[in-house]
């Protein structure tokens, strides 16, 4: 039952490929952050998604110049593990684990929430019938387990598929949306009038980083994707600006736009402005849905397409949701850092089932916690989302840091720009102040988590209580150090990572550079 | 297609299409409310844009050479 060895993945994956892999997880998460965002931060929304924008660039470099010079699967826990050491990977690796549960949940949620805003399945609204709305979406999830149990997952080109149909949809909501409905003069209005307290900001800002998660995908892909070291900064660097773009436009577009339709009155009877009507309860998890179709002769179109075609983005990510915690907790376990029990597969379908059900049960608990906050379990989610991501965040950008002065001779195509050229140990390395500046945005979100969630603050970190206490008696039984790392070869296992991606030359160079610091180091590359 | 004339006219064009919508949003935010906090992300938006715009052109142009 136990594999022993894991089998390479095939290098398929295309420069189209590799961004849709990305864009499918990381471009569904507006259609969730939209209302959520607009719920606490109001007419401060814009620039609540500008500042947690920032920060995601900053992030997106740091993911692109990794995941491009360590092209293997893992993505964040992987850097941190090298960067840091056994422990702060194991960290990185559980926070990253938490996100992928709670995105089972959130977009199961948010697919359900979108499907909503259909007339035939207005019964499914969370706020109008909950009980319903928690069984559909426990229903989502199991079958979601299920399907990756026996191993059908989207295809790349199925991604690919939705990938270029959401690109082309969303640039037509925004197009038209600006065309139509942007007025500047209302966007300065509801900025001025909506404009929230300190606290409120606050929360907004760490509510919209969410909108930014998922550039874990391109890592995850990278070790499937063909010359990683050339294509990933391609399609990363188009990405990150996509992303940007469709966050802003959103934000700033909801501001200012003359909805087609009169805006109803709040639950106590008081007219409001479109912003406030779209950041309600009822519309926090449809809210690109509510916008499109509030958009002149093409809402008519879009009230129908958009609702279905979001629940379908957002399935898609959820699923990524329960695919990729199987796959870091296979990771992880593979390194020494979680029981071997999680690198189990099946004996028939192959895949990693104890992994899938251990994190799909955690998702059906959030689920269930989610559910008990009535009006505000999707907030809730968000919280926790908001909370895995800034941990994880704000340590990719440490071991960024730590790689480039600890491993200055592994060659990396892509560098982030703006750089301190500095002696370190003897070598020449380049400290990345983008990684400083990162560092300092996403740790501000990070606190901001703690400050404003009263949930996350909790629940949070004693998700990495837990995972503390799992990770010290496994590894006391297993006899393997608690605090220190697993003393590893890495110049070696960097060859044969350049090998195994095809980057020859670049295998060349670091080979090179290798027997330069040390003339007698061998390696074998056959 | 993905190295054929017509893919890289389209992908020119697509370029070209983004900047030009970033400089508008730019001009009709400076226009229209004028160089003002509440228009900052507006601005960014736009840039981003021009960025895309600009990337795009170039990566196609460089692999043309």
């Amino acid at each position: 039952m136990q594999q022993d060895h894991q089998p390479e993945l095939r290098r398929s994956v295309t420069p189209w490929g590799s961004y849709s892999w990305g864009y499918a997880d990381v471009g569904a998460d507006i259609f969730v952050a939209l209302g959520l965002v607009f719920g606490v931060a109001g007419g401060a929304s814009n620039v609540a998604f500008l500042f947690a924008g920032l920060v995601y660039v900053c992030v997106g470099l740091a993911y692109t110049e990794l995941a491009a010079a360590y092209p293997v699967a893992g993505g964040g826990q992987y850097f941190v593990m090298r960067g840091l050491g056994d422990f702060w990977g194991f960290i990185a690796g559980w926070a990253v684990l938490l996100d992928f549960t709670i995105d089972i949940t959130l977009f199961a949620w948010g697919c359900v929430g979108y499907l909503s805003h259909l007339p035939v399945l207005s019964i499914l609204d969370a706020a109008a019938h909950p009980m319903l709305h928690f069984w559909v979406v426990l229903g989502f999830i199991a079958g979601l387990a299920l399907l990756n149990v026996i191993g059908v997952r989207e295809s790349t080109a199925f991604n690919g598929m939705v990938s270029a149909i959401d690109v082309i949809s969303e640039t037509a909501i925004l197009f038209l949306g600006f065309l139509f409905t942007f007025r500047p003069e209302l966007l300065v209005h509801s900025m001025q009038t909506g404009w929230p307290d300190t606290f409120q900001l606050m929360n907004g800002i760490s509510l919209a980083i969410i909108s930014f998660v998922g550039l874990e995908s391109i890592s995850h892909a990278a070790e499937e994707t063909s010359r990683p070291a050339s294509i990933i900064p391609r399609t990363s660097i188009a990405l990150i600006l996509t992303i940007l773009i469709f966050a802003l436009a959103y934000s700033n577009l909801a501001l200012g736009m003359q909805p087609w339709y009169p805006v109803p009155h709040d639950a106590a009877g008081h007219a409001q402005q479109f912003w406030q009507w779209l950041g309600a309860t009822q519309n926090q998890d449809k809210a690109v849905a509510v916008m499109a179709s509030n958009i002149p002769y093409f809402g008519i179109a879009a009230a129908f397409y958009v609702p279905i075609f979001g629940a379908t983005l957002l399935l898609i990510s959820s699923n990524s949701g329960v695919f990729g915690s199987s796959r870091i907790a296979y990771s992880m376990s593979q390194f020494q850092l979680l029981p071997s029990l999680f690198k189990r597969v099946h004996r028939k379908f192959k895949t990693p089932v104890i992994s899938i059900a251990v994190f799909c049960a955690v998702a059906v608990v959030e689920l269930v916690f989610a559910a008990l906050q009535g009006n505000f379990g999707y907030e809730f989610l968000g919280d926790l989302y908001a909370f895995g991501a800034a941990a994880s965040y704000t340590l990719v950008f440490i071991a960024l840091i730590a790689l480039r002065l600890n491993d200055p001779l592994t060659p990396r195509k892509f560098v982030i720009p703006f750089n301190l050229k500095m002696r370190f140990r003897g070598e020449d390395v380049l400290f990345p102040l983008v990684a400083v500046l990162g560092f300092i945005g996403i740790f501000a979100i990070l606190i901001f988590v703690l400050l404003t969630h009263h949930i996350g603050r909790i629940a949070g970190p004693s998700w990495l209580v837990l995972g503390i206490v799992v990770y010290l008696v496994y590894r006391a039984r297993k006899g393997l150090p608690a605090l220190r790392s697993v003393p590893r070869d890495w110049n070696r296992e960097q060859v044969h990572i350049l090998k195994n991606a095809g980057e020859l030359e670049l295998m060349d160079d670091l080979i090179g550079k290798l027997k330069e610091r040390d003339p007698n180091f061998t390696v074998r590359v056959s | 297609m993905r190295n054929s004339k017509a893919y890289g006219g389209f992908k020119t064009l697509n370029g070209v299409i983004f900047m030009v919508l970033g400089v508008l949003i730019i001009v009709q935010l400076t226009v229209r409310i004028g160089l003002r906090f509440e228009a900052l992300s507006g601005f960014v938006l736009g840039a981003a844009l021009i960025a895309l715009g600009v990337y795009r052109t170039a990566v196609f142009v460089r692999s043309r050479k």
